[in-house]
């Protein structure tokens, strides 16, 4: 089992600096030349769950109770519950633990339909713009909240972590499919603003 | 030329200098110049030719509002140099001339206009029709601006942005910035935008200030410094607003300068309200030569010395109608200009200051007159001034003559917003009338000349934006209209448009060589509305977009037909010439890769697009795929098919659903068994395949096509819309990597990973498993045989993908596996008379002309989408039905889609190709075709229309019977 290597779709070409296996993901920690930031944290590997039914207010993954408005978040500890219309809602891990999704047959396992990434750091919300019309510098945004919609061009799920200056950050996540060329574009747009990859060290930072 | 030094309203850095080529030698300018400004300032008068005449042309505005100075540069035609900045080692050519600007072949043209009367390529040279196709040739040859290389690729970085904003405020002149800062006072989230490299505006290069003690620029520098320090406001320069749309969709491009990471970027601005303040632009005055290299708007020749430091000539004559105009005789005096000469169209209503230092100056003022004629062949050497109504005149000799009617607002962003204007009598120009809620104007676009309106009125847009947005400052809204209220308003004007004559050479369009005499040709054709007259002689459709000829226009028809002046013609966008590739920003085309692709493409795998897609079409450089083919059919190979759409579709109304789209009984799928089913659309249409299995009680899975994925989710919720029923979806595609391992050594490459017992017994054709393979790699294998062989079709988790395929091709390699791509997949299956949506369907097939009838369950409780149609094409004897064809010629095989015929001597079309491939398991070229219902008969001869060669040349293939291949599908079954 340990031998079968489970594959992100993800792939920054960067140095790795710390490397983690991790039930047979190989996970950077760090990579080098990080820089001050901005940073794009590659979460793919962690689990994401799909919740649907009638009625999601029976529902409490790992003892969260699901948002009642749609586009709220609600963040315990490391997992995140987004409410993403009357019937459904996602469960993203931001930190590996021993959660086992739930046998019920309202959840599914997304992981490996979905790519997973952050941005944080100064200067996320300025590169948003340029790869979304989706509006995550406004101020009336209550953080964490969920945004629907095309980011860097293809259909995603967008989760505002925070939005004032200086302390910046937001996850996304895609269809598995498109992590080459979102990664592509993101980076490309964040050049100016410094964006490099960086280890999953620095989510851990930032929550 | 020696560029003034000590000047504080200096905007370019004389210690930087810039090289940059023209005409093969090199010239330098200094950072901050525009190429216009370091040409001109490099002595360069004559930038090109006129588009039909081929005049020479000059510098005349400063922020292209005409193609007077386009350019080619670096190998992009038609470049603004007026508004691009100058960057080190250009290359900047001339364009639309025979030789060379200043001695264009083609200047002949300009003796020829009595032959090119307005539309005449509307009605000259058409007849004998044979004439018009060359001479179309010739015009096109000598008229048009730039010509550009079809091979030509644009090098720059493209990239865009997209903000959002409460309030959007168009101009960062004294107005703009004031509105900017009340409505971020407010807490508004601001958006400035100004076409110019700074902000300042009309202040920018000003020193008058009628009435007041802190110069004009002083007063620019201010404002810009608070807009600068206020963290509401953002600033957006070299940024020129090109569109405006619903709901306040605003559109604009930033020229990047060397330091910025693009060079240009398209910006695209969702805001809740809009405020304009793009100022006023100088009506040209009209005149004999208005458009000689010499004469130029009084803003651009004060612009050239006060920003670039460069004096405009040597001895001027003025001819305006506006205070401005004095103002800047006076300063261009000042800075070292002889001005001969101040000629104005108004007969009174000077500022008196101003009147005051021009005669302190002893510069001859003649009130009431204006230019009639420059002089000069190439360059204006004199200028012929006139008295209105007498006609008595004076001719001054001069090297530059800045002219200009008056101030004429720029109120095109307005107009995009559905603002309209009106003609204001007093002020002799027309004025933004009503805007729609959300949009507000505020500065010299309403008519404001005084400095302290200009910035008053700007508060108070700001503050009434801010207030439209939500803020609560209506009272200071209120506070501010009324300051504005007690403050100048719009000044008196003049509406004066030229002497009276032909006006053979008074231009009123200088991109299109429109002159005055041109619009009383076209007004004599009975083209009597500017709308039409634009539409007749072209007039403003240039790339200026009418900045020039926009307002003459109607004064001119109504001062001709002695109407009431109508509006100015309809603006569209983009306001500014923009390139294509800046619209398409990073162009980047995003696609999916499935979880093998980069191992594939070290397998030497070819991709093509399928759908979002990219799939491995090849794996080698036979195209024909012969090997590839072969291995399956002899030995074992795999295919990546990880695109194949997949979902989950689960609860308590689960089954329901799947029978409202699937024309199949979906209550009928067997535990471990698999279904193939088929979804119609109500027209009967197949619009996707796939097989549907049960994993669990009310838990389905089923697949889709590739290019099917995408829609399915959606199809299924819309009809299934008005039932109440509870079921869900979960789109699987992109985590469910799929294998297909295929042909008769498969099972012996899938034992050695797997403990499972995979035997026939165990087994068997159309039932599916779940099991491990080796290191506990969880899959959903299927037994399926869409190749006709045997197979396993293994549906892995995307993140174990690579390490599956890398296992099967270590287990099969002493069995010589190897991948096959999607074109031998294509062949496999035709052998089989397998079909594929698209290729052997399109939007009229249906079910029945598939021969996919055994799909369709007639008896369901629940009826299927399509069984309506499907019942009614049942009868149709005539329908398109699938046909296996057979060609005569073993080496023959028309291309997919070839058009079939009968054999009649009309060679009625009877039907189509959908794939034909050489199939070397059959020993023939076979094909599958849909052919009208009575021509599908065995043995039937069909003409095949050889698109490669003429009409009368036919291939020939007989009507065969399908499948081609294992006819009794033992080979799936084994």
């Amino acid at each position: 089992m340990n031998s079968i290597q489970r594959r992100s779709p993800v792939v920054f070409n960067a140095l790795e600096k710390e490397v983690q296996d991790r039930d047979g993901w190989r996970i950077v920690k760090k990579y080098a030349g990080e820089g001050a930031g901005p940073y794009l944290v590659d979460l793919s590997h962690l689990p994401r769950w799909d919740l649907q039914d009638r009625d999601l207010s029976a529902y409490r993954p790992a003892g969260v109770p699901i948002p009642e408005s749609i586009g709220e978040s609600r963040i315990h500890e490391t997992l995140m519950v987004n409410r993403m219309n009357r019937t459904q809602a996602t469960i993203w891990h931001m930190a590996p633990n021993s959660d086992v999704m739930p046998d019920e047959k309202a959840f599914t396992d997304i992981r490996e339909n979905t790519a997973c990434l952050a941005v944080l750091g100064s200067g996320s919300i300025a590169l948003s713009e340029k790869v979304s019309r989706l509006d995550l510098a406004d101020p009336a945004h209550r953080t964490p909240s969920l945004l629907q919609g095309p980011f860097a061009r293809v259909p995603c799920q967008v989760v505002l972590l925070r939005n004032q200056t200086g302390r910046e950050g937001f996850i996304f996540m895609f269809s598995r499919g498109y992590a080459g060329d979102v990664v592509d574009t993101v980076l490309f747009a964040g050049r100016e603003h410094g964006l490099r990859p960086a280890g999953e060290d620095r989510m851990f930072d930032f929550i | 030329m020696k560029r003034r030094l000590s000047l504080p309203t200096r905007r370019v850095d004389l210690q930087r200098r810039i090289p940059f080529f023209y005409k093969k030698r090199t010239c330098y300018g200094v950072k901050g110049d525009t190429i216009a400004t370091a040409l001109y300032a490099s002595g360069v008068r004559i930038f090109g030719r006129s588009l039909k005449y081929h005049r020479p042309r000059g510098l005349y505005s400063m922020d292209g509002e005409c193609s007077n100075t386009m350019m080619t540069v670096d190998g992009v035609p038609n470049v603004r140099t007026e508004t691009t900045l100058l960057r080190e080692d250009m290359v900047i050519e001339e364009q639309n001339v025979l030789f060379s600007a200043r001695n264009d072949l083609l200047g002949f043209m300009d003796r020829l206009d009595r032959f090119m009367p307005a539309g005449f390529y509307y009605e000259s040279l058409h007849k004998p029709a044979i004439l018009w196709p060359m001479a179309a040739k010739m015009v096109r040859k000598a008229a048009g601006l730039g010509h550009i290389d079809p091979g030509f690729r644009f090098s720059g970085i493209c990239d865009e942005i997209y903000p959002a904003a409460d309030v959007c405020v168009i101009g960062g002149g004294p107005a703009g910035m004031s509105a900017a800062l009340a409505a971020a006072a407010s807490g508004m989230r601001v958006i400035l935008l100004e076409a110019r490299p700074w902000l300042g505006g009309s202040f920018d290069y000003r020193l008058y200030a009628a009435g007041e003690t802190m110069p004009l620029y002083e007063q620019a520098g201010e404002l810009s410094s608070r807009v600068a320090s206020n963290g509401g406001i953002r600033v957006f320069t070299r940024t020129a607003m090109v569109g405006g749309y619903n709901d306040n969709l605003v559109t604009a491009v930033t020229e990047g300068t060397p330091e910025d990471p693009f060079d240009y970027r398209y910006v695209e601005i969702r805001t809740k309200s809009v405020i304009v303040a793009t100022g006023a632009r100088e009506r040209p005055l009209l005149f004999e030569n208005n458009e000689r290299p010499g004469v130029m708007q009084p803003d651009c020749a004060l612009r050239l010395a006060r920003t670039y430091g460069i004096l405009p000539g040597r001895d001027a004559v003025f001819s305006v109608g506006h205070d401005f105009g004095l103002e800047a005789a006076l300063d261009l005096s000042d800075l070292g200009v002889s001005v001969r000469a101040v000629a104005d169209v108004r007969k009174d209503g000077h500022d008196p200051a101003l009147l005051e230092e021009i005669h302190r100056r002893n510069i001859a003022f003649f009130p009431g007159w204006a230019a009639a004629l420059a002089e000069g062949n190439k360059k204006v050497n004199s200028v012929r001034l006139s008295q209105i109504g007498t006609g008595r005149s004076r001719a001054f000799s001069c090297d530059l003559l800045a002219a200009a009617a008056g101030h004429t607002p720029a109120c095109e962003p307005l107009a995009l917003f559905c603002g309209r204007l009106a003609y204001n009598e007093t002020t002799g120009y027309f004025l933004p009338g009503k805007y729609p809620p959300g949009v507000f104007a505020a500065g010299r676009v309403l008519g404001l000349e005084a400095p302290t309106s200009i910035r008053a009125s700007g508060e108070w847009a700001g503050h009434e934006a801010a207030a439209f947005c939500g803020a609560d400052c209506h009272a200071a809204a209120k506070d501010a209209r009324k300051a504005l209220d007690g403050l100048p308003g719009p000044h008196a004007g003049s509406n004066w448009i030229a002497h009276p004559g032909p006006g053979r050479k008074r231009f009123v369009c200088f991109d299109e060589d429109v002159t005055e005499k041109n619009v009383r040709q076209a007004l004599a054709r009975g083209f009597d509305v500017p709308e039409l007259i634009k539409r007749f002689t072209a007039a403003g459709t240039g790339p200026g977009q009418g900045g020039i000829s926009g307002h003459n226009l109607p004064l001119l028809v109504s001062a001709l037909t002695k109407k009431n002046a109508a509006v100015p013609t309809t603006v569209r966008p983009p306001l500014r010439p923009v390139l294509l590739s800046a619209y398409a920003g990073n162009g980047r085309e995003m696609t999916k890769k499935t979880p093998v692709h980069e191992a594939q493409a070290k397998q030497g795998a070819v991709f093509r697009r399928v759908g979002s897609w990219h799939r491995a079409r090849y794996f080698s450089a036979d195209l024909d795929v012969t090997e590839e083919v072969a291995n399956v059919r002899s030995n074992v190979g795999i295919l990546d098919a990880s695109t194949l759409g997949c979902f989950r579709i689960f609860g308590p109304d689960a089954l329901s659903a799947l029978q409202r789209v699937y024309a199949g009984d979906m209550s009928a799928i067997r535990d471990g068994r698999i279904k193939y089913a088929a979804m119609c659309n109500h027209d009967g249409c197949v619009i996707d395949d796939g097989v549907v299995i049960r994993t669990g009680t009310n838990d389905y899975r089923f697949t889709t096509s590739t290019g099917r994925a995408g829609e399915t989710g959606e199809w299924i919720r819309y009809h299934t819309r008005f039932e109440k029923w509870d079921f869900h979806l979960v789109n699987l595609t992109d985590g469910t990597g799929v294998i297909n391992l295929a042909g008769p050594r498969a099972r012996d490459v899938l034992e050695k990973i797997t403990d499972a017992d995979i035997s026939n017994e165990a087994f068997s054709f159309g039932s599916w498993r779940a099991f491990r393979l080796a290191g506990g790699i969880p899959v959903t294998c299927m037994r399926l045989g869409f190749v006709g062989e045997l197979s396993f079709e293994l549906n892995i988790p995307a993140s174990f993908m690579q390490a599956a395929w890398d296992m099967l091709l270590e287990a099969g390699r002493d069995m010589a596996l190897r991948p096959f791509g999607v074109e031998a997949q294509n062949v496999l299956r035709l052998e089989k008379g397998h079909v594929i949506l698209g290729q052997e369907s399109e939007q009229r097939t249906n079910l029945l002309d598939l021969n996919l009838g055994f799909l369709w369950s007639r008896n369901k409780d629940i009826k299927p989408v399509g069984a309506d149609a499907l019942g009614q094409a049942e009868s149709d004897p005539n329908r398109l039905t699938l046909t296996g064809i057979r060609m005569a010629d073993t080496h023959a095989v028309p291309p997919d889609g070839s058009v079939i015929v009968n054999n009649a001597a009309d060679r009625r079309v009877i039907g189509y190709i959908g794939t034909i491939r050489k199939s070397a398991a059959v020993g023939a070229v076979v094909g599958m075709a849909l052919v009208e219902g009575p021509y599908t008969r065995e043995g039937t001869r069909l003409a095949i229309y050889d698109g490669h060669s003429n009409m009368n040349v036919f291939q020939h293939a007989t009507v065969v019977r399908m499948p081609f291949y294992d006819p009794e599908g033992e080979r799936m079954r084994i």
